[in-house]
């Protein structure tokens, strides 16, 4: 809100709460992050809500987080894979998908999610006052609790891949034949070391702030215009075109010939490829995104989430007057 | 700083009603799917101005009032004079067009009780949920945690979702736990018309019982009845002005004998129980009646009276 809550100050002595000025919003908004700490609670309580109720009467619980991008996999491998024989540069295409649709579902379904929290959580945002950006960062939270778990099951895929076709993903054996570490050599599980681990967090990052950034905006925006109900389907799916999800992004490469550095810094721009070729990179040892894509996608992110931070703040005042 | 928990100044909000647009003719229905919606994103983008001053309705204009700490201050008035509107403004979730309000402590609202709360919970679940949300911190609902649940007498059910309980034990619960988060203001706006009369008597005593414990409580009611007992200050919104303000008895005998001119009613109607003598009846009956008769026929009058 553009109201000022001051913490009880030593005149106020003795009260519970703050100390509140409720008035017209004039000139710029703060951004009031200290409030998020003090309403930490509520955040939880909200994102335990939205897990309960979500797999409350289903058999299969949260597997459902699981099972989504696993059905995904499974259908690309037979379209993309089998039928038009994607290049995957020796990864077996289903676990060079389920690298890029866990990362990407955690994406499609935050940005869903957050988009409508606002009209979603309007019963108590009409009636009560608390930092309204918890409603689109608590429904984020939810999509990112879905990908820690089906992280795991990229996880043990990989494992599996590495304990019964060690030799598809390049694990070499100690008796291998020289042709056989030569082809090996293109792909190794975790090739990056270490580094690949604690670049990781990075790539998720990326991925959290992008989508949060537009479920800022999609969210305040919808409160007045319920066209964005509509327009998010479409959003997602020409996203899901433009990021390298079924496909290896150095397609692109190929494709732009002359002129190469500007393709890549346009392409770049969604920050999803960079964070997709990140997990590659992190998990399969691919190439990572040339550095124009990468200059491309943080900025973009970065200035999409903060721009979204300010214009959802400088909005909410007037939320309940749309509701 | 100053000694009062709320104070407003020349508070005033102002409402769009309406469309930005005139009435159509069949031919600007076709242009209009093109311009309306390029309209609309500017009207979004750079903020509506209302094309003429009719379209514009305020709720509340220029109202000026303070509260004591400790004090209960009624608020009474006609469906639609600005009641639910000003509460939103001091409850900081509705933003004021003109003035401010100040509110010092933390708030509690009883508006609607139960919009915290969620169907496929348990009870048990759903007090921690509307807790948290009505401003407790974890440990005080924990701490709370038996009383809320004696007080809504749900024992039984706290493992029960609930979508399976009756509608009168879900606004119980809710009413429980809005009542024992123990803020420097208790707001309350019309949601006394819940429950069984038993429920209804308990609830009365806990709001009098919060106000002697030296929690201000702003009440909101048509029901003057309610007013006297419960306040010892009011104030009459009309229209979204305040029209009368004064002591809580006061202001509802004025506000009863506007009402029976207004409506034509006689002496021995429930509206006017607050005069009578009313010992021999609880609080509850006596509510439940007024509400009963009150708000249909209230609603219908305030929709014929708008101009």
């Amino acid at each position: 809100m553009a109201s000022d809550i001051y913490p009880t100050s030593d005149m106020d002595q003795g009260l519970s709460g703050p100390v509140v000025i409720n008035r017209p919003m004039k000139g710029l908004p703060s951004l009031n992050l200290h409030e998020l700490w003090i309403y930490r609670y509520l955040l939880f309580y909200i994102v335990r809500r939205d897990i309960v109720v979500r797999y409350k009467q289903t058999v299969f619980g949260i597997s459902w987080a699981a099972i989504n991008p696993l059905i995904t996999m499974v259908v690309f491998s037979f379209v993309f894979g089998a039928l038009l024989n994607v290049d995957t540069s020796g990864v077996p295409y289903p676990l060079f998908s389920l690298a890029a649709l866990v990362p990407w579902a955690m994406f499609a379904k935050g940005l869903s999610n957050s988009s409508v929290s606002i009209q979603s959580n309007s019963n108590i945002i009409t009636k009560i006052y608390f930092p309204r950006i918890i409603a689109p960062i608590s429904a984020f939270t939810n999509s990112f609790i879905d990908f820690v778990v089906s992280l795991a099951v990229l996880l043990l895929m990989i494992l599996g891949y590495v304990l019964l076709a060690p030799d598809l993903i390049g694990v070499v054996p100690p008796d291998a034949t020289p042709e056989v570490i030569e082809a090996a050599s293109q792909v190794r599980i975790f090739g990056p070391g270490p580094v690949a681990i604690l670049m990781l967090p990075l790539f998720i990052l990326l991925v959290v702030m992008f989508g949060l950034g537009l479920g800022f905006w999609f969210s305040a925006l919808q409160v007045r215009m319920r066209d964005i109900n509509y327009i998010i389907p479409f959003v997602l799916q020409i996203g899901q075109y433009v990021t390298p999800v079924a496909y290896a992004s150095n397609m692109i490469e190929t494709l732009s010939g002359a002129g190469g550095e500007v393709w890549q810094f346009l392409y770049g721009l969604n920050p999803m490829v960079t964070a997709i070729d990140g997990f590659r990179w992190a998990f399969f040892n691919l190439d990572f995104s040339p550095v124009p894509t990468i200059i491309a996608s943080v900025s973009m992110c970065l200035f999409v989430f903060f721009s979204g931070l300010y214009f959802f703040r400088y909005s909410e005042s007037k939320f309940v007057d749309y509701l | 700083m100053s000694q009062y928990v709320i104070e407003t100044h020349d508070l005033s909000k102002q409402y769009r009603i309406g469309s930005l647009l005139k009435p159509k003719k069949t031919k600007e229905y076709l242009t209009d799917l093109f311009f309306e919606p390029v309209r609309r994103v500017r009207s979004t983008l750079v903020g509506g101005v209302p094309t003429n001053a009719e379209q514009i309705f305020w709720a509340l204009q220029d109202v000026n009032f303070a509260v004591k700490p400790g004090e209960s201050f009624g608020i009474i008035g006609v469906n639609g004079s600005g009641k639910s509107t000003l509460l939103k403004i001091l409850a900081n979730v509705v933003q004021p067009t003109r003035g401010y309000s100040v509110t010092r402590g933390r708030i509690g609202t009883m508006l609607e009780v139960g919009a915290a709360i969620n169907p496929e919970m348990t009870g048990r679940e759903n007090i921690y949920l509307s807790g948290v949300i009505l401003g407790m911190k974890v440990d005080e609902v924990e701490k709370r945690f038996d009383e809320i649940v004696d007080f809504a007498g749900i024992e039984a059910f706290l493992e029960t979702p609930l979508k399976r309980y009756s509608s009168g034990m879900r606004m119980r619960l809710a009413f429980s736990v809005a009542a024992h988060v123990e803020p420097e203001i208790m707001i309350i706006d019309e949601v006394l018309a819940v429950g069984d009369l038993g429920f209804l008597e308990k609830s009365l005593n806990k709001i009098r019982s919060l106000s002697k414990n030296g929690i201000t409580v702003l009440l909101v009611s048509h029901i003057p009845y309610l007013i006297t007992d419960l306040c010892q200050s009011a104030m009459w919104l009309h229209d979204g002005q305040v029209k009368e303000m004064g002591t809580a008895e006061g202001i509802s005998q004025q506000y009863q004998k506007y009402l029976q001119e207004r409506d034509g009613i006689s002496d021995n109607s429930p509206f006017v129980v607050a005069k009578a003598d009313a010992a021999a009846v609880t609080d509850a009956e006596i509510i439940a009646e007024v509400a009963s008769v009150d708000s249909p026929s209230q609603v219908n009058q305030d929709i014929s009276q708008t101009p």
